[in-house]
C-alpha cells in the first residue's frame, strides 16, 4: 500500500525524538519565563499571570485552537467524505467576528472580579452555584474527548513511522509523550504551552509552505489533483457519503457543522483561559482581528485530504487518520518526515497542556473551592489545579480506548455537543440579566440530554459503534432535516430556557443577586481585585 | 442595572455599534450553500465551492480589521475619563507595565 510504513523509519524517529527533546527542555524552562512575584497561586500557574500581549496571545490562541483537529482530523474527513470535511473552513472565518464582539465583554468583566475560569463568571452573575457546577462539569466533560483527538494524532504520526506492535508496546510512547508533557505541565503551567507555541507554528508554517509547493509539483498541480480526488471519491461506496461538492442534501449539515462549531469554540475552558490570560481588552480584539489569517492556513491543511487521494494512498479499513502522514511518506524523503511528524505532535501537545490546564482550574475553582474546602489559600488551589492536570489526561486515554474513532474528528465534534449548551449562561450572560438562573440550569439539562441521545442514537457504520458521528436526522414535530446534533440541541435548550424565565418571572422565583454591574463589562486595562471568594 | 457612569460614553458607544454590522456578511457568504455549491468557474485548478471559501478568509480578516480600527479610535478618550469616578475606569497606563501580579 502507498504510503504504508516498511519497518521502523530510524531517520524520521531520530529527528522526531531530537524535537522532542528541543520542546521539553522548553517546556521545563517556561517556568522561569516572565515570572511573576509569587508562582503559588492559580493566576500565576493556570493564567500565567494574566500578562500576555498581542504577540505572545497570537501564538498561544493560534497554537490552542489548531491542534490535532487540524492538522489530522480534518484532512482525514476530507480524505473519508470529501468536501464534507472541509466544513472547518467557513466554521473557522465565523468564529472570530463572534469572539471580536463577546469576548472583550468576558475579559473585562473577569479582570475586574477576579474570574479564573467561565464558571466563576457565572456563579457571580446568576448567583448560583449549581449553575456554575454545570457549566464547569460540561467543560471537563467536554475537554476530554478534545484531549483525546489529540492522543490520537500524536498515535498516528508513531504509527506511520512504523511503530506498532501489540499490547503495552504500542502505546509505551504515547505514554511517555504524554508523561513528559504532564511533567512539565505541572511544572510550569500555562507558560509552557506559551512559549513552545511559538516552536510548534514555526514547525507547521515550515511543513505546510514546503507540502505546499512540493506535493503539487509532485502530483501535477491542483486541476489534476481535485479532478484525481472526484475520481477517487466516485469510487467510494454509499455509505461513506463522499461528494467533491456538496449536493443539496448536504446544505444543512454543512452549514450547521460550521455554525455549531464556531458557537462552540469559545466556549472551552481552554479558549477562554487564553482569553483572560490577556494583559488588555483590547489584546482580545486585536487578536480576534487577526487570528483568521490562521485559517487559511487550516484550507490548506483540509486539502492535504484530496492530496492523499490524488496520491492514492492506502489506508486500512477505518484508518482515515493515518491519510496525511501517509501522504508525507510517501512523497517526502525520511528527514523531512521527522519534521513534519514532529511538527504534528508538537501541534497536539500544546492544546493538550493548555486544555489540562483549563479544565484544572475549573475543577479546582468551581468543584474543589467550592464545595469542600470554602477557606482554601492560594497555594493550595495552585496545588490542587496541578494535580488535577494530571488526572484530566488519564481521563482522555478512557476516551481513545473506550470511543470509536474511524474519524478523530467526531471526538471534537462529541465534545462541541456539551459545550455549546454552556453558550447560553456565559454568551447571553454578558448582555443580560433576564434569564432565570434556574431556567438556565433547565435548559442546560434539556440540551445536554437531547444532544447525548443524538449522539448516542449515531452508529458508526464501520465499527458498529455508538457515538460515531455528529449529523443527525431530526424527524420529530412535523420537520424532517440532517443537521448537527449540537445545534439542535441548542435549539431545545433556548426554547426551554425561555419558556421557563418567563414561568419562574411570573412565578417571583428569586433570581438572585448580580454581582456585576453594567460598567464591568467595558473595562479597561484595570488592575484587578484579589480573586473573587467562591461559595 | 446601573446607569452608565459617564453619559458620553454609553453615546459614543452606541453610534460605534453600527460598526458591528459589517461583521455579518462572512456568516452569509459562508453559510449559504445554494450559492457556491458548484464546481465552475474554477481557479488555478480549484472548483468555485473551494476557492470562494477561501476568499472569505480575506474578507473577513479585513472587514474585522476596519470595524476594529473604526470602533477602537473612538474608544481610546473615553477609557480614561472617568478614572476619578470609579477604581474601574482608570487610564490604561495604570497597569502599563503589564504585569498584574506587580500590582497587588
Amino acid at each position: 500500500m502507498i504510503g504504508a510504513p516498511q519497518g521502523v523509519d530510524g531517520i524520521a524517529l531520530t529527528i522526531y525524538i531530537i524535537l522532542f527533546l528541543i520542546v521539553t527542555v522548553i517546556g521545563f524552562a517556561a517556568a522561569r519565563w516572565r515570572r511573576g512575584e509569587n508562582l503559588a497561586n492559580l493566576d500565576e500557574w493556570g493564567l500565567g499571570g494574566r500578562s500576555f500581549g498581542t504577540f505572545v496571545t497570537w501564538f498561544l490562541l493560534g497554537g490552542d485552537l489548531y491542534t490535532a483537529y487540524t492538522f489530522v482530523a480534518v484532512p482525514a474527513l476530507v480524505y473519508g467524505a470529501g468536501a464534507v470535511g472541509f466544513f472547518a473552513l467557513p466554521y473557522t472565518i465565523i468564529v472570530y467576528p463572534l469572539v471580536f464582539i463577546f469576548a472583550p465583554r468576558l475579559w473585562s468583566v473577569a479582570h475586574r472580579h477576579g474570574y479564573v475560569t467561565p464558571a466563576d463568571f457565572v456563579r457571580g452573575r446568576f448567583d448560583s452555584k449549581a449553575l456554575a457546577l454545570a457549566v464547569a462539569l460540561t467543560g471537563i466533560l467536554a475537554t476530554m474527548p478534545y484531549i483525546a483527538l489529540q492522543l490520537v494524532g500524536i498515535q498516528v504520526t508513531l504509527e506511520a513511522m512504523g511503530i506498532k506492535g501489540t499490547g503495552i508496546a504500542r502505546d509505551l510512547p504515547l505514554i511517555i509523550a504524554f508523561a513528559v508533557l504532564a511533567a512539565f505541565t505541572y511544572l510550569s503551567g500555562l507558560r509552557a504551552p506559551a512559549l513552545i507555541a511559538f516552536v510548534k507554528d514555526g514547525l507547521i508554517y515550515l511543513v505546510i509552505i514546503v507540502a505546499m509547493i512540493y506535493i503539487p509539483y509532485k502530483l501535477g498541480g491542483f486541476t489534476k489533483i481535485f479532478d484525481a480526488a472526484e475520481a477517487a471519491i466516485a469510487k467510494k461506496p454509499p455509505q461513506a457519503n463522499a461528494a467533491l461538492i456538496p449536493g443539496s442534501a448536504g446544505y444543512a449539515p454543512y452549514a450547521t457543522l460550521a455554525l455549531g462549531s464556531a458557537l462552540a469554540l469559545f466556549m472551552y475552558p481552554h479558549s477562554i483561559t487564553a482569553v483572560l490570560a490577556t494583559k488588555n481588552r483590547n489584546v482580545v480584539r486585536r487578536n480576534a482581528a487577526i487570528l483568521p489569517a490562521y485559517s487559511f492556513l487550516l484550507g490548506l491543511i483540509a486539502l492535504l485530504g484530496f492530496m492523499a487521494l490524488a496520491a492514492n494512498v492506502g489506508v486500512p479499513k477505518g484508518g482515515n487518520n493515518l491519510a496525511v502522514p501517509y501522504l508525507f511518506n510517501a512523497l517526502f524523503p525520511h528527514w523531512f518526515r521527522g519534521i513534519a511528524f514532529a511538527a504534528i505532535a508538537i501541534g497536539a501537545l500544546v492544546p493538550a497542556a493548555i486544555m489540562s490546564i483549563a479544565a484544572a482550574n475549573l475543577f479546582t475553582r468551581n468543584v474543589y473551592v467550592a464545595y469542600f474546602r470554602r477557606d482554601a489559600r492560594p497555594a493550595e488551589e495552585a496545588k490542587v489545579a496541578q494535580l488535577v492536570s494530571l488526572l484530566v489526561k488519564v481521563g482522555a486515554l478512557a476516551f481513545v480506548l473506550f470511543i470509536s474513532t474511524q474519524y478523530a474528528l467526531d471526538l471534537q465534534l462529541l465534545g462541541g455537543i456539551w459545550i455549546l449548551q454552556t453558550f447560553p449562561a456565559i454568551v447571553f450572560g454578558l448582555y443580560t440579566r433576564w434569564l432565570h438562573r434556574y431556567a438556565l440550569l433547565a435548559g442546560w439539562a434539556a440540551g445536554m440530554l437531547a444532544g447525548t441521545l443524538m449522539a448516542y442514537s449515531l452508529v458508526n457504520p464501520v465499527t458498529g459503534r455508538h457515538f460515531g458521528g455528529s449529523v443527525y436526522h431530526w424527524t420529530y414535530l412535523g420537520l424532517d432535516f440532517s443537521a448537527y446534533a449540537a445545534l439542535i440541541a441548542f435549539v431545545i435548550n433556548v426554547a426551554v430556557l425561555v419558556v421557563l424565565t418567563l414561568a419562574f418571572r411570573a412565578a417571583n422565583v428569586p433570581a438572585g443577586r448580580d454581582e456585576t454591574t453594567d460598567d464591568d463589562y467595558e473595562a479597561v486595562a484595570v488592575p484587578a481585585l484579589d480573586p473573587a471568594p467562591v461559595g | 442595572m446601573a446607569a452608565p457612569i459617564d453619559p458620553a460614553t454609553r453615546t459614543s458607544r452606541v453610534k460605534n455599534r453600527w460598526w458591528y454590522v459589517l461583521l455579518l456578511p462572512p456568516y452569509v457568504g459562508t453559510l449559504w450553500l445554494p450559492f457556491y455549491a458548484k464546481k465552475e468557474p474554477r481557479l488555478f485548478g480549484f472548483p468555485f465551492f473551494y476557492w470562494w471559501q477561501f476568499l472569505w478568509v480575506i474578507f473577513g480578516v479585513a472587514l474585522t480589521a476596519i470595524v476594529y480600527v473604526l470602533t477602537t479610535q473612538s474608544d481610546a478618550p473615553n477609557s480614561g475619563r472617568a478614572g476619578p469616578v470609579s477604581p474601574g475606569r482608570q487610564r490604561p497606563s495604570a497597569g502599563r507595565d503589564g504585569s498584574v501580579a506587580a500590582d497587588r
